[in-house]
């Protein structure tokens, strides 16, 4: 398959794969080129039409910059989920630096255009920095003080540099090679070209670990955390990222205006930011063109009516969210099949996929650990009980004055299943959420695999081995199942941004890898079939399991699993027990947290029962069973 | 259901994209086509409709006299919303629209990137309320004129009234060191060394004070050691309202003026009404207090179109740009865009409009722009001043 069609279907224009009877016609089968060819045409051919004014070729200019400017939020607020209603912040510090290094020391346009990306994004990473961990409303009126701040500090004219509230004017124009930008055509193709360039990156991006992990932070940020996603680095890149194309914007509408003041980068226009990404469709790429499109022509369209314009804007915007709430463009991931993930080199038929990613059983043993597909651990340093995996020595932790977990040493040996047991409020949950990094522990300390895991953040842990499910099922629900699980293996993954846009060998190998074990795990807990659906749209049972293989995909050592049978049926939980025993001879180690207790003693090899945050026994399942503090703590003492 | 409505939609949107596509151009017979770019919306909307209204006007008045070379004139109203972006797009806009001239806009930075599309269009146009210096002093353009004066224009004003009409020998100037407080300070300056050589007048404290401040006693105190006739204060009415206040504690009864920026009702709350009285200020005339024949006409039609009067000096402007241009048309005896801007600059004499003659320098500044001296009365709204 060509570059070009695999990123046409990725954004949704591409040929479905024929599928059975289905006949391969010429149009099928080259539906994504065409498309291609007749768009790249009538936009090379827009400025040429008859009765074509400057007026018009401006119009599709500023569509242009919009564009661009709705694909720079779109990473932040369409693919990440962080809302951003300071984003003219990044825009206006990419048209000011244009505007000061090339009035002052008249530094060509041209040169001006990386540099201004540049230092917008540095901005970003100074400025969001201290606030990414804050969570969508608060993180939003940050944003909107951010936006403010710049327009403000701009109009103060700080150091004589801005030029106050009439801002700086006598820019020049870009320069290529000779070729001088000035007129509307030049400036109108100038642009385009540099979108067609960013949009290629960004579909690259979209379809490669890291535009993934974006969508499982956007999805469910702890689910993601606790599959290994460094949540916190890739806000902060898609902020970097975001930024830094903002900052192209800013360069292309100093040098196309000649001049800039704080009038242009007001409140108003980060909300049509925002306007334009919600109208095209959160992480459409076509959808931001559109929306742009929607968002400067509408306005134009309606200039005549003078006052009543803006009415007629707003209402346009109005009918359009009514009658198509996702958005003009919504991005579509099921239905593309495996094609639409975007990843070279996989086998035609999608079944010759699971046996790829069957993995390596040396993976499973504790010393080869130390290094997992590149990942490297810290040296062992705790001596460790013979034939632990995980022990817990004095875990505690307090919230303010109430002990949740008090003194508890956990023992997990390898290769067994240990059960933690308790009535409800017990404190369980709360101590797998010290051993997989979600809370710190007060004090006492976690050991694993010789390494002293306490406090280390979620997705270190991860990395290190130990991957777990939630009581209350946390999935990426607007993803397909195969995605949810590809987000295992994306802690021992390494490609970064640039080796995602180039397409490098190591990263396409590593894709295809990922892909892999992903469909190994989906067909080892059944749900094969249900590869290209959207998670939330499984039965519940299934969900479960889909919960279970995203963590299988992680290659644990150790899997955590908080009551997985809970509101499965009889038949179901057999089958579950069946599942489980299988992972053990697989080679993992099992903790679970279960209230079913048919299910607890058919197959725990240890049990450990857990009161009011402390253990209260420990030992095989028929001694516990019998043991008289346990069945206090269930039933209640009786009375003498 | 829901692809009728996009059907819908989109038939809308062909109509309107054909409708908005016929454009009426200015032939060698018809009307004479005019725009006029204006903040309809946005931050600026009130000023904006009162500026279309003060160019129906003047269109009404033109027609009637029997509009210029025989034909009428006709303007089509472009908005900039009072953004950049939308001043460029609105700047093409009426480009495509190939009309003769374009007046406008109100805001500098507004007014700046049409102007550059204008120019590089050779089309003239006429700004009305964009006050900026660097508007004509940074770069030369050839196509771009305003008729409202700049914003160190009042410096001249204050130094003719202060010497002739008000009769001051010892003047004081003070300004806060803005750009465009700065700006006055000079122009008054430079506009009274004539005065000086002539031996009329001396000035006897020229400083700068710190905006933001609270206490201004060691400025006041250096200011009443000079004891001037006069005290013109060019900054903003925070510090001018602390000034004025601080200056009567110490004693110190000279006539206070003020810039523009300086005297408003905020200042009369931050001085004290019994303080604020009194106190002059330069500014452009209300349409009101403006006394030309012409003036008095375009007031009774305004009142009887719209029944109220622009309670802003820049709409006036905007009617006098369609003055301007109507006026080089016709002493060009052309329609051509050239011809229009060589008569603007050099060939103007005898064309008035309803603040005055309408007169340009090389840059494209208004000579002599008409100011007038207000006064705080009694109830603290501005007056004419009456010396």
């Amino acid at each position: 398959m060509g570059i070009t069609e695999s990123m046409l279907k990725r954004v949704g224009l591409g040929a479905n794969k024929p599928s059975g009877d289905q006949p391969v016609t010429f149009w099928s089968k080259n539906r994504g080129w065409l498309l291609l060819a007749v768009t790249g045409a009538l936009f090379a051919a827009y400025p040429f039409l008859p009765f074509m004014t400057d007026y018009w070729i401006d119009v599709a200019f500023f569509v242009g910059v919009y564009a661009l400017l709705g694909l720079s939020l779109n990473i932040v607020l369409g693919e990440v989920g962080l809302f951003d209603l300071g984003h003219t912040a990044f825009y206006a510090v990419g048209a000011y630096v244009t505007a000061i290094l090339n009035t002052t020391l008249h530094v060509p346009i041209i040169v001006l255009l990386p540099l201004s990306a540049l230092v917008a994004a540095g901005f970003a990473y100074l400025v969001t920095s201290p606030v990414i961990h804050l969570k969508g409303d608060y993180l939003c009126i940050v944003t909107i003080g951010i936006g403010e701040i710049v327009r403000l500090t701009m109009t103060n004219n700080p150091f004589n540099l801005t030029g106050g509230p009439n801002g700086i004017n006598g820019i020049g124009g870009p320069n290529l090679f000779g070729l001088a930008i000035n007129s509307s055509t030049q400036f109108y193709f100038y642009t385009w070209i540099i979108i067609g360039i960013i949009i290629f990156c960004l579909v690259r991006l979209q379809h490669s670990r890291i535009g993934r992990a974006w969508n499982y932070i956007r999805e469910d940020e702890t689910a993601a955390e606790a599959s290994g996603v460094d949540v916190r680095s890739y806000k902060l890149l898609a902020f970097v990222l975001g930024a830094a194309l903002a900052g192209v914007a800013g360069n292309i509408y100093a040098s196309k205006q000649m001049s800039v003041s704080p009038q242009s980068f007001t409140f108003i226009e980060s909300s049509l930011l925002f306007c334009i990404v919600l109208l095209g469709g959160l992480g459409s790429i076509p959808g931001c063109i559109l929306g742009a499109a929607v968002v400067v022509v509408f306005p134009e369209v309606f200039r005549q009516f003078a006052s009543y314009r803006l009415l007629f804007f707003g209402l346009a915007l109005m009918l359009m969210m009514i009658f198509r709430p996702g958005g003009i463009w919504p991005r579509k991931r099921e239905g593309t099949g495996l094609d639409g993930l975007g990843i070279r080199g996989l086998p035609k038929k999608d079944e010759d996929l699971i046996p790829l990613g069957k993995p390596d059983p040396s993976i499973l043993k504790p010393a080869s650990r130390a290094v997992v597909r590149g990942v490297k651990l810290p040296p062992v340093t705790v001596a460790m009980d013979e034939g632990m995996l995980l022990q817990t020595h004095g875990a505690t932790l307090k919230f303010g004055g109430l002990t949740a977990v008090n003194n508890f040493d956990l023992n997990v040996r390898t290769g067994k299943i240990t059960s933690l047991i308790g009535p409800n409020g017990a404190g369980k949950t709360t101590l797998f959420n010290m051993i997989t990094g979600i809370y710190k522990p007060t004090s006492g300390q976690i050991d694993f695999l010789g390494r002293d895991i306490t406090g280390l953040k979620p997705h270190t842990i991860v990395s290190y081995g130990i991957a777990r499910t939630f009581q209350n099922i946390r999935l990426f629900p607007s993803l397909t199942c195969i995605e949810n699980i590809m987000s295992g293996p994306h802690c021992h993954a390494r490609s970064g941004t640039w080796a995602a846009v180039m397409h490098t060998i190591a990263e396409v190998r590593e894709e295809r890898d990922i892909v892999a074990t992903a469909a190994y795990r989906l067909d080892q807990v059944g749900l094969w079939k249900y590869r290209n659906e959207l998670a939330k749209n499984l039965p519940y049972g299934k969900q479960r399991y889909l919960e279970i293989a995203r963590a299988l995909a992680t290659a644990p050592h150790l899997l955590i699993l908080d009551e997985p049978s809970s509101g499965l049926n009889d038949k179901e939980s057999e089958d579950l027990m069946v599942l489980l025993q299988a992972l053990v001879k697989e080679g993992f180690t099992l903790l679970l947290i279960e209230h079913h207790m048919q299910v607890v003693m058919g197959i725990s090899d240890c049990i450990a029962v857990m009161d009011m945050g402390q253990k209260i026994a420990e030992g095989l399942p028929k001694d516990v069973y019998n043991n008289q503090r346990v069945i206090e703590a269930y039933l209640g003492k009786e009375d003498d | 259901m829901r692809k009728a409505v996009s059907v819908l939609l989109v038939c809308m949107l062909a109509a309107v994209l054909f409708l908005s596509g016929c454009a009426k151009k200015t032939g060698t017979t018809g009307p004479i086509q005019i725009a006029l770019q204006a903040p309809i919306t946005g931050d600026y909307a009130y000023e904006g409709q009162m500026a279309k209204q003060s160019v129906e006007v003047a269109v009404e008045m033109i027609n009637k006299a029997g509009g210029v070379l025989g034909r009428q004139i006709e303007v089509t109203v472009v908005d900039d919303a009072s953004t950049p972006k939308d001043s460029a797009i609105a700047a093409q806009k009426a480009v495509s629209m190939k009309v003769v001239a374009v007046i406008g806009s109100y805001g500098s930075s507004v007014t700046e990137p049409a102007a550059d599309i204008y120019e590089k269009n050779k089309m003239v146009s006429v700004g009305y309320g964009c006050t900026a210096v660097r508007l004509t002093m940074d770069k030369q353009r050839n196509y771009f004129f305003r008729t409202c004066g700049r914003d160190d224009a009042q410096g001249l004003f204050f130094a003719k009234y202060a010497v002739e009409t008000m009769g001051a020998k010892r003047i004081g100037i003070m300004h806060d060191n803005s750009t465009f407080g700065k700006g006055v300070a000079e122009e008054a300056k430079k506009a009274l060394q004539p005065y000086i050589d002539a031996k009329k007048c001396e000035i006897v404290y020229y400083d700068a004070i710190t905006p933001g401040e609270k206490d201004f006693s060691a400025a006041v105190t250096k200011l009443g050691a000079t004891k001037p006739d006069v005290w013109y204060f060019t900054g903003y009415y925070p510090e001018a309202g602390l000034l004025i206040r601080q200056a009567r504690d110490a004693g110190l009864t000279c006539p206070f003026i003020g810039g523009n920026a300086a005297v408003n009702e905020d200042f009369v709350k931050i001085a004290g009404l019994d303080v604020a009285k009194g106190a002059l200020t330069t500014e452009e005339p209300l349409v009101i207090d403006v006394t030309t024949t012409l003036a008095g006409q375009f007031r009774d039609l305004y009142q009887q179109k719209f029944n109220t009067l622009p309670d802003s000096p820049w709409p006036v402007y905007a009617a006098d740009a369609l003055y301007a241009i109507v006026g080089a048309i016709g002493k060009a005896n052309s329609t051509d865009a050239d011809t229009i801007a060589t008569t603007l600059h050099t060939n103007m004499t005898g064309v008035e409009g309803i603040t005055g003659p309408l007169l340009f320098t090389a840059q494209g500044d208004r000579e002599d722009v008409h100011q007038v001296m207000y006064e705080v009365a009694a109830n603290g709204k501005l007056v004419l001043h009456k010396p």
